[in-house]
């Protein structure tokens, strides 16, 4: 069938084929909702009370958003979709906890319906702020760490390459690598670039007043 | 510590994150990974949506340190799987070479060709094309290039160097790999470099666009209109679905989905294809290639569609415009007028 010269048929919302392919999904997962990380933390750190559970609570958000989008379907709003997922989460939370404090419900009851104009994805990028943040984020790592990253990423090496390069066993390799993405991702996707820049404003001004 | 408790069946994220590490480790281990492993992990992606977000979050990040790594020569994997590099071919440019006047009966015939123009340079070759033109050429290293509508292009390919000017307009260039010999385009200030790759370049007023198909490429822009490239410690380097653009401000630099960067290239085809884009700038794509021009007035300006169309058909979109949209149409010599009123 041509659908050449025509509107595409998802846009007047006659609804796709569902379930969703999992490709469609993931690809949109990765460029539409992952650059909400940063705003997605700001929200769940400003109106859950327990930060060590900021991690699961973000997951949890994203399994929803993930299974919801492949059942019925992109939403028109991905920000807005991924706001009430986790407004909608938190709320659901609180009720379950077995100790309940009224305000913290009340306060999350009261979160509104749509974002604010703060709740947007840091999508573009200007290169040189995120290459900023990639050599900050770089700079986190344990230098044994961040020299097998650069091997493996940078010069293209195998694990085999870079157990003869370092003297280090292979096993070891594995384990820099698998500390080293978990590091970089809480600092290039839960942080992102505006907070890294200000961190080293402030750096920077703290060193100029001492 | 106050936890607050979890109900019970929820998934333990910590421990999938770990997991989903180990499988990024191991799969960065590019000689060592078997087709075994591939489908282990697509196993354990399967069972849980919890599994697959954890590894499309690692994996986002992990894809964004390659900004930071400068190209490289091919690692010797990648390189059993290319052909010998060609040898230089000379072309036999007298051939090709047309005199002034024929260019100029050409464009009074307007007829969508192109020609290799005789050139003040005798090592750069020329290259134009009209309005609603496109022409696919092979360079000397054997390296392929589209261009365009409205395209100005010169090449120097040599065996020493490989170096492209796009002058105006956009090409997609399918680069022949040569580590050793990188293909350098200079669009403006800006230079784009790389080894072998497939991506496209948009060059209009002070404005360079560069989308990735396959690849790498290294960004460098100049800092002040004329002005010399910025140094290459601060050049980001793309990679396969990335769509840069680089203007006065800086550059911007966004990850697209396989099909967006399918969507910006469908021009190859002879084909323009919007998700969502709105009427002012559908018609500004449109006029790239047509003599006819649409003008869009007020309020038409926001209607948003999506859809596909071959690049010169002007009354198809109109005509859609008119039956689908109620946009009225008035036709004044060359130029097309749509408004809502």
């Amino acid at each position: 069938m041509s659908t050449l010269n025509t509107i595409d048929q998802k846009k007047l919302h006659i609804p796709p084929g569902l379930p969703l392919a999992i490709d469609v999904v993931s690809d949109w997962f990765s460029t539409e909702v992952l650059p909400l990380e940063p705003a997605l933390m700001r929200l769940l750190r400003r109106h859950w009370r327990h930060p060590e559970d900021l991690p699961d609570l973000r997951q949890e958000v994203y399994v929803r958003v993930y299974e919801s989008v492949r059942q019925d379907g992109f939403p028109l709003s991905t920000s807005a979709f991924v706001f009430v997922c986790a407004r909608n989460l938190m709320v659901d939370r609180a009720r379950r906890a077995q100790v309940v404090s009224f305000d913290v419900l009340a306060d999350l009851e009261e979160l509104p319906e749509q974002p604010g104009t703060d709740f947007t994805p840091e999508r573009l990028t200007d290169a040189k702020q995120e290459l900023q943040l990639l050599e900050l984020a770089l700079d986190e790592l344990s230098p044994r760490c961040r020299e097998v990253i650069l091997l493996c990423k940078i010069e293209g090496l195998t694990h085999k390459q870079i157990s003869d390069r370092l003297g280090i066993a292979e096993g070891t390799i594995e384990k820099q690598i698998t500390v080293g993405v978990r590091s970089l991702a809480e600092r290039l996707c839960a942080q992102g670039v505006t907070a890294a820049v200000a961190w080293v404003r402030r750096m920077g001004r703290r060193e100029r007043e001492q | 510590m106050n936890k607050t408790p979890l109900p019970l069946n929820l998934v333990n994220h910590e421990a999938v994150e770990g997991t989903a590490a180990a499988w990024l480790a191991r799969k960065s281990d590019t000689i060592r990974w078997s087709e075994q492993d591939e489908a282990a992990l697509a196993a354990w992606l399967a069972e849980n949506t919890a599994h697959r977000v954890a590894w499309l979050r690692l994996q986002h990040a992990w894809k964004r340190v390659d900004r930071l790594t400068p190209l490289r020569e091919q690692s010797s994997i990648e390189q059993a799987d290319v052909p010998a590099v060609r040898p230089w071919r000379p072309r036999r440019r007298s051939v090709w070479r047309a005199s002034i006047a024929g260019l100029a009966c050409m464009l009074i015939m307007g007829s969508a060709a192109l020609w290799r123009a005789a050139s003040p340079r005798s090592d750069e070759d020329h290259y134009v094309t009209a309005i609603g033109a496109r022409q696919s050429l092979t360079l000397n290293d054997g390296s392929k290039v589209v261009l365009n509508t409205r395209t100005r292009a010169r090449a120097a390919v040599t065996p020493d160097s490989r170096t492209f000017w796009l002058d105006e307009g956009e090409a997609f260039f399918d680069i022949h790999p040569d580590p050793n010999h990188p293909f350098v385009v200079n669009a403006g200030g800006d230079r784009i470099t790389v080894l072998g790759t497939k991506f496209s370049v948009r060059r209009e007023q002070g404005r360079t666009q560069v989308i990735v198909l396959e690849g790498r490429v290294k960004l460098e822009h100049a800092a002040h209109h004329g002005g010399a490239a910025q140094p290459a410690d601060i050049a980001p380097t793309l990679a396969k679905n990335d769509s840069a653009v680089a203007q006065e401000g800086g550059v911007l630099i966004a990850a697209k989905t396989a099909t967006q960067t399918l969507q910006q290239l469908s021009w190859r085809e002879g084909r323009l294809e919007f998700d969502d884009l709105s009427l002012a700038d559908i018609a500004t794509e449109f006029n790239r290639y047509n003599r006819r021009q649409l003008v869009v007035h007020g309020d038409a300006a926001h209607i948003k569609l999506s859809g596909r169309f071959e690049s010169y058909n002007i009354d198809g979109l109109v005509r859609l415009m008119r039956e689908g949209f109620g946009v009225k149409v008035q036709e004044e010599g060359d130029r097309i007028h749509l408004s809502l009123n």
